[in-house]
């Protein structure tokens, strides 16, 4: 049963997912190959006193991107389950509702997951060549709020697909937004680390908005 | 979760969005300290657009206005072009000789920002050639970590070079250093007359000078006044050798520290909280002038430049403007996620008044009101009500516009 | 089987919904499904088919009243009383991303007594192949999709919501053979709609006749195809002197060619008629359809 819900949510989402993967690939890619043009023009020595002494991680061409993945991701698997009330055959499906959602919501999620991992390999790969443990670590801390942004923008989407009426998808975009934007106010590295446990306490609760958009949808509050 | 995200997403954005509106900023005037008077000569722009010049008493008070000219002749360590066009420049000042090359050879700036020192630093440093082979400085080529013994690492080929760190492991345990760094400064960059290396603190609060002169370590243990623990340090190469940093202990207090037997001063200038205040030091040939400054106000102090003894203080509260007056009773508090004074993003809470209770018990009621309306369940509404006389508008708006 | 197998499959109790805060859809809404029959719920648009369905279904939430399904309150329908629940959703929808392989699969995985040649016979008679996406078939095809997955899932209740909007006849007749063919071999109860009345002719045994806010009858179909009647006549009276006779509804007059609809018999709507003085001539009952019963029962506006 739980396996025939993933599938579900996998059929809806591959190829956003595919796309996505890609296009992170691609722009990771990017960064690694101007990295080297760097490199190749002033040295690797170059690259150590930019990163130390201007605070550059050399990655901020991804900052937006996972937030761009987790709404595509989002928009891709709740969308049709909204279209024609298609949600009606999800919630008849015998399984319990809380289980259900918990298993779409998990599919896209590990989803996610798989993306921003590739993009942390890719940086993180090429950045051990080049750079010692200190400064790997730093740079991919500083692309863990970005991530984030990610997840509650797909949690944010997921929620606001599920929703019936207009004025609460209105409002949880509004503080989509909000959550996004948070994300994204200090751009210097490592700024986020404090806020990590926050940020993994709001992921956790920005799970039950769906939750909320499904028994609301029960209860008929439609337009 | 709804009203939780609405109550921390308005708490945030209505205060910053009130604050962009009617917005209060200060500007702090220009301070200086005449060696002809004795006295501080405050420069302050006006909202019409002019300068208002006078001189203050020890109290701060106004004591007499002065011309930009008369400034000029009251201030010959700061204005001696204008001086020198004009052929008034004095030969000499306080038993010194006044000259160009010397005003200019005694002067420096230093500066420090807390949110420079309120951030997450690369536990990665790089280190100069403090003694190049063909006397201009280089850029570093090797960096090293301090995280239980010295290691430093080729950046060319990311590999670490065991013959240094083990040269310098050695003198790091002679010396005492005690892991982990709890503080460092170095200025690396080759714009600089020549490179002091590094000034280091200790876990037990202990500072060392250290650098790298001919790709070995020179490593010296500071000694501090006392049982003194050091906590920031920050270290100058000015052209000007005398000075080799400034450094403040674990009690506020703050200290020069003379490159000539690493003697260290304690300077008049009060408590001093560097991840709080901003200090600025500028320096001439005759004295000092330490300003420290934060939110709520700004402190100068006049010192003489040969024995740092104290010539004056001068001090200025910036107040709580009129938009700030009317938000304490508005806002219950305000959410924010990042500060002027660091450069990390986390959620603080800000401005906590308590005169907007007044405001909140309207709003409570209001919110009764309307629920009551809705026909909610009396517990519904006496918990909402009671969350409303906490957060205030906060929790005001999305209680009222959510109905289930 | 469940312990109310003697009972009623769908019990609904004092009903009562509105659209939101405004008119009333219905009020105190009472009616029972048997076991083993096929009930048609009829009614013009707006009088609140779909939403007594999305009630029963749990998509929305009763103002008030009370609805069991198998006995259990149809706000927490238990994950196995829904699997004993056919559902098709007004337009066949389905997962239309999915193949048809694909959606067989994931739908068997949920139902023990998952019937998967029911679903692939009737897919041969479609000539599409599994690896087919839904999306690429035409209304009528995924009309027998949804068909397919409902006969697969040989439930014990099916319920469906208008399952002949968008199709063309020979789609409704091949949806209709199927659907009563399963349902009286197997003994199935069926809860339907349909906006075209005389598709369900062939196939209901019971109906219930839903006015704006309120039943207008509930009956088996045979039954009220004889006890209700069309009756015309020539008459010289006003249309509106009709509508005054005891007894009958929905009176029309076109020229002198008057009908009215009754349950009563037709000497008692002849003595209604002349004791309201009527003068009427050439008074006989019509044979009625019972899309023409419906039209008696919830007349023509």
């Amino acid at each position: 049963m739980d396996k025939a819900i993933i599938m579900k949510e996998w059929l809806k989402t591959r190829l956003v997912f595919f796309a996505c993967l890609a296009v992170t690939l691609a722009v990771g890619g990017y960064a690694v190959i101007m990295m080297n043009r760097l490199i190749q023009l002033k040295g690797v020595e170059h690259l150590w006193l930019i990163m130390l002494l201007k605070d550059n991680s050399f990655v901020d061409v991804l900052k937006y991107l996972p937030l761009a993945v987790g709404i595509a991701v989002g928009v891709a698997q709740m969308a049709p389950e909204m279209a024609q009330k298609r949600l009606k055959l999800t919630l008849h499906l015998p399984c319990g509702h809380g289980r259900l959602v918990g298993l779409m919501l998990a599919t896209g999620l590990v989803e996610l997951g798989a993306v921003f991992a590739a993009q942390t390999a890719v940086i993180a790969v090429w950045d051990f060549t080049i750079l010692p443990p200190e400064l790997v670590g730093r740079v991919v801390l500083t692309m863990l709020p970005w991530y984030f942004a990610g997840f509650a923008g797909y949690l944010f989407v997921s929620a606001i697909c599920l929703e019936g009426t207009r004025s609460r998808r209105v409002m949880l975009g509004l503080l989509g937004v909000a959550v996004a934007m948070a994300c994204f106010l200090q751009p210097a590295m490592e700024a986020y680390n404090g806020m990590i446990p926050f940020m993994l306490i709001l992921t956790v609760g920005l799970l039950s908005l769906s939750y909320g958009s499904i028994a609301r949808f029960r209860e008929g509050r439609q337009d | 979760m709804l009203i939780a995200l609405g109550v921390m997403v308005l708490s945030w954005f209505l205060p910053w969005l009130y604050s962009m509106v009617f917005p209060s900023g200060v500007s702090d005037p220009f301070v200086a300290w005449s060696p002809v008077s004795d006295c501080f000569i405050v420069s302050d722009n006006s909202a019409e657009g002019k300068t208002r010049i006078c001189s203050v008493d020890a109290l701060g008070r106004p004591v007499r206005e002065y011309t930009k000219e008369e400034r000029d002749s009251l201030l010959p360590q700061i204005y001696f072009n204008q001086l020198m066009a004009r052929e008034t420049l004095p030969d000499s000042l306080k038993g010194k000789e006044v000259t160009i090359a010397g005003l200019k050879h005694g002067q420096w700036v230093f500066s420090s920002l807390p949110r420079d020192i309120n951030r997450v630093m690369p536990e990665v440093y790089l280190i100069m050639e403090s003694m190049p082979p063909r006397l201009d400085l280089e850029d570093a080529s090797e960096v090293f970590t301090l995280h239980d013994r010295v290691e430093f690492t080729d950046m060319a080929t990311n590999r670490v070079n065991r013959r240094r760190s083990q040269r310098f492991d050695e003198v790091f345990r002679e010396r005492g250093f005690e892991y982990p760094l709890h503080s460092w400064s170095a200025n690396v960059t080759t714009r600089k007359p020549r490179d002091e290396g590094y000034l280091l603190v200790d876990a037990s609060g202990t500072a060392f000078h250290m650098k790298m002169q001919a790709g070995r370590p020179y490593m010296e243990r500071i000694p501090g006044p006392g049982s003194v623990e050091f906590d920031r340090v920050f270290v100058m190469e000015n052209p000007e050798t005398r000075h080799l940093g400034l450094m403040t202990d674990t009690e506020g207090r703050m200290y020069v520290l003379e490159r000539e037997g690493y003697r260290l001063t304690e300077l008049p200038v009060g408590r001093v909280d560097p991840r709080r205040e901003r200090i600025s030091v500028v320096k001439n040939l005759f004295n000092w002038v330490v300003k420290l400054s934060d939110g709520e106000g700004a402190r100068w102090y006049a010192l003489d430049s040969d024995d740092y003894s104290l010539l004056g203080a001068y001090e200025l509260s910036y107040g709580v403007s009129r938009a700030r007056r009317v938000a304490a009773w508005l806002f219950p508090f305000r959410l924010t996620f990042t500060d002027t004074a660091d450069c990390l993003a986390s959620p603080r809470i800000i401005n906590v008044s308590a005169r907007a209770l007044y405001l909140n018990v309207v709003l409570a009621a209001a919110l009764a009101f309307i629920m009551a309306g809705r026909r909610e369940r009396r517990a519904t509404v006496a918990s909402c009500s009671a969350l409303t006389l906490i957060f205030g508008m906060f929790s005001f708006i999305p209680m009222a516009l959510i109905k289930d | 089987m469940d312990k109310n197998n003697d009972g009623p499959v769908i019990s609904v109790r004092n009903l009562t919904q509105r659209y939101g805060r405004g008119r009333v859809i219905y009020s105190d809404l009472s009616f029972e499904v048997p076991r083993g029959r096929i009930l048609g719920l009829l009614g013009k648009n707006g009088t609140g088919k779909t939403t007594t369905i999305n009630i029963l279904m749990g998509y929305l939430r009763p103002q008030k009243g009370e609805c069991r399904i198998f006995g259990e309150d149809i706000t927490a329908l238990s994950p196995a009383t829904r699997a004993r629940i056919a559902l098709l959703i007004e337009g066949h929808v389905q997962y239309s991303f999915m193949t048809i392989g694909q959606i067989e699969r994931f739908y068997s995985a949920f139902y023990p007594g998952w019937r998967r040649e029911a679903y692939y016979e009737l897919m041969r008679k479609l000539h599409v192949s599994p690896g087919q996406k839904i999306s690429s078939m035409s209304c009528g095809q995924r009309s027998q999709v949804a068909l397919g997955l409902i006969l697969a899932q040989n439930a014990d209740l099916l319920v469906l919501d208008d399952f002949s909007l968008g199709l063309d006849p020979g789609y409704r007749r091949l949806f209709i053979d199927y659907l009563r063919e399963f349902a009286k071999a197997e003994d199935k109860t069926v809860f339907m709609t349909s906006h075209i009345i005389q598709d369900l002719e062939r196939l209901i045994d019971d109906c219930i006749v839903l006015d704006y806010g309120k039943i207008l009858t509930q009956m088996p179909v045979d039954r009220l195809l004889r006890d209700f009647g069309r009756y015309t006549f020539t008459t010289q009276a006003e249309a509106s002197a009709l509508a005054s006779v005891g007894g009958v509804v929905n009176p029309g007059k076109i020229k002198d060619e008057a009908e009215v609809y009754s349950f009563s018999p037709a000497a008692e709507v002849e003595a209604a008629l002349r004791s309201h003085g009527i003068a009427y001539g050439d008074f006989r009952r019509t044979p009625m359809s019972l899309e023409d019963a419906f039209i008696g029962l919830t007349g023509k506006y």
